[in-house]
């Protein structure tokens, strides 16, 4: 498919990098399709040809993440949303729209990369610390392991241990934040399950992210015995483009 | 998916994003020009909604619950809660898993099983809820 870019029709926009941007060759994009670049002035566009038809399926989805990691790896790229597809090539009000969001955003990320960290309890542990520090806990615990049915007494046992964690989280969550290594910019996420301690998402300058992943395996192993950390990137900063 | 290690062994760096990440941290970012979003991600909605078990519903109370009752004080810190020794001569909640607490098990495993093989790892309470079937 390589080579066709030109025809008439529509692309997948996965990104704008800058107009001197080496963009990586042999990439597989989405549908399968070759990943190709489109200079528009003083930026490019990256692109694959598939009809929109065809796109939406999950392999999709990881084909969309997996490129822009390739495309920030080798420079700085602006993440376009899941399921963009621009007219290709592209018109005068395409030209306009992603030139002006292209000048826009560039200033907030130019020469940063992003990471996605995700703390969590262990959750045994975390449980057994309110067992210990909660007599409710413990009584209902005791309760409704010792006989059958209770459902009442579960419920009532299972949300005073959710809003335990959730206690338990916003003050190790502050502990995490309060010892975080220097950042650009951070995001937090709401918490969506009650063993999380913390989702963030930091914009680290390029020439920091040594030190910055440093400063987050000091962070696990510091706290290792009660919370697992995951950290993705560096990726493209998917979370300090919007406003766009 | 292969995972790098770090030096200090304590950080989990996938090298790449999963489709639960991707569903989770990546569906709803980037860049967004109104007029070239045409895409509606068609079955997309259905895992989003397996992804997001919000917190606070009768199946998430059920499952910790049963994760509380199936706890073993000694093994997490080898000092047994005094007052409540009974509780280790009785695991009878192992094993027995509700009705509700299936159909969550089974909107997990819909796209779990087969993108996210190292998730077991981190995140323990999901291949808990496997192996009590």
């Amino acid at each position: 498919m390589s080579g066709s870019g030109t025809a008439v029709g529509q692309a997948y926009l996965y990104g704008l990098m800058p107009a001197e941007a080496k963009v990586p060759s042999g990439l597989t994009g989405v549908s399968g399709a070759a990943v190709e670049a489109v200079p528009l002035g003083s930026l490019q566009l990256v692109v694959s040809t598939v009809e929109p038809e065809r796109f939406g399926v999950a392999k999709d989805l990881v084909a969309h993440s997996t490129v822009l990691d390739r495309l920030i790896e080798a420079d700085d790229v602006i993440p376009m949303a899941v399921g963009t597809f621009i007219p290709m090539p592209p018109d005068g009000v395409a030209v306009e729209r992603l030139s002006s969001a292209y000048e826009r955003v560039r200033p907030t990320v130019a020469g940063a990369v992003q990471y996605a960290l995700t703390v969590r309890y262990v959750e045994d542990v975390a449980l057994g610390e309110l067992v210990r520090e909660d007599r409710e806990i413990a009584r209902l615990r005791d309760l409704t392991s010792r006989n059958d049915g209770l459902r009442a007494e579960k419920m009532r046992l299972g949300e005073r241990v959710v809003a335990g964690l959730e206690r338990k989280a916003d003050a190790d969550a502050g502990r995490v934040m309060a010892a975080f290594p220097p950042v650009r910019d951070v995001r937090r996420r709401k918490r969506e399950q009650p063993e999380t301690v913390l989702e963030v998402m930091a914009l680290v300058d390029r020439d920091a992210a040594q030190s910055f992943e440093r400063g987050v395996e000091d962070l696990a192993a510091q706290h290792a015995a009660r919370m697992r950390f995951r950290l993705l990137g560096p990726q493209a900063p998917y979370d300090f483009v919007s406003g766009g | 998916m292969t995972m790098v290690q770090s030096g200090s062994g304590y950080l989990d760096r996938p090298k790449s994003s999963s489709l639960a990440d991707v569903v989770a941290m990546i569906l709803d970012k980037g860049l967004v020009i109104d007029i070239y979003i045409r895409v509606s991600l068609v079955g997309i909605e259905l895992i989003t909604i397996d992804a997001r078990i919000v917190i606070a519903s009768v199946d998430t109370y059920l499952r910790f619950a049963e994760a509380t009752n199936r706890l073993d004080l000694s093994q997490v810190d080898g000092k047994p809660l005094p007052e409540y020794l009974g509780d280790f001569a009785n695991k009878g909640a192992k094993g027995k898993t509700s009705g509700a607490l299936e159909g969550v098990k089974d909107a997990f495993r819909g796209h779990h099983d087969d993108d996210d093989d190292d998730s077991r790892e981190a995140q323990p309470q999901r291949s808990r809820r496997s192996n009590s079937s």
